[in-house]
């Protein structure tokens, strides 16, 4: 039996979450997949998602942004994925349903944040 | 003798205003200060950290430091920087073969008097500038009694 292909219709959102304490989050956030690309409803099928970044506008040299599963978003902070601040990377999610990979979804282009050093301290002559 | 004695009372107080000013602005001044006439260098410690609290590398995310000198310690965005140095420098190694890599962490005050007056007190702040560009807020600004 034929399996049928997945329509990725994503609207991505990328929200930060600032915390109060140390490292930023950043989360990347899609629509869920409801549909195969014949229109046709998933149903209750178990739709797994797995989220990438590249610094590659033709979404090539992807690395993977945590692991597959079931969530609409995925939170990441920018120093643990070492991605590049300042530059721009693109991000993209497939979808899979039953062992089937949806095509990527068309890239969310993001600027890396830049953020300021702390000043010095125990400024002193000598 | 006497005289020789006069002398080492005069240098025990001025290391011993050395040493609290370099113990750092406790209390409730927002500035350090100096006896005049003794400093000549501007000693810092690097950033740890970015403004985020996230660790920052000074080796590796430091591009320089820019050196503010103003008539009073209130100092703004619109200041321009007097003088700059970089954040690393590489110094020759022991056995003379290589250079290694060192934090700046020193600068020669005597790079800043031909653009100021003698005699006039000045204060100074120091902000570090990543390699992306973006620049630290101004450190605790230290007053100095320019002299000479």
């Amino acid at each position: 039996m034929r399996r049928k292909a997945i329509s990725m219709m994503f609207v991505f959102l990328l929200a930060i979450l600032a915390t109060a304490i140390a490292a930023q989050a950043e989360t990347l956030a899609w629509n869920a997949v409801t549909t195969y690309t014949d229109g046709t409803s998933v149903g209750t099928a178990t739709v797994n998602y797995q989220a990438y970044w590249t610094t590659n506008s033709n979404l090539t040299g992807l690395t993977a942004l945590g692991t597959s599963g079931t969530a609409l978003t995925r939170t990441f902070n920018v120093d643990t994925e070492v991605m590049p601040r300042g530059s721009i990377i693109y991000f993209t999610v497939k979808a899979t349903v039953n062992g089937t990979d949806s095509a990527l979804a068309t890239a969310l282009n993001w600027n890396v944040p830049t953020k300021a050093p702390s000043a010095p301290t125990n400024v002193r002559m000598n | 003798m006497n005289r020789s004695l006069v002398h080492a009372l005069v240098f025990l107080f001025l290391a011993g205003g050395i040493l609290l000013s370099g113990c750092g602005g406790g209390g409730e001044s927002t500035t350090a200060s100096i006896p005049p006439g003794v400093a000549s260098a501007l000693a810092w410690d690097a950033p740890q950290t970015y403004e985020d609290n996230t660790p920052l590398d000074p080796y590796r995310d430091l591009d320089c430091y820019e050196f503010y000198v103003r008539n009073d310690p209130n100092f703004t965005e619109n200041d321009l920087p007097l003088a700059q140095v970089a954040a690393v420098e590489d110094i020759l190694s022991p056995d003379g073969k290589t250079y290694l890599k060192n934090l700046t962490s020193l600068f020669n005050l005597a790079n800043l008097t031909p653009f100021l007056n003698p005699g006039a007190r000045y204060y100074i702040s120091i902000r570090a500038v990543g390699v992306d560009g973006l620049k630290s807020g101004f450190s605790q600004p230290v007053s100095w009694d320019h002299t000479s």
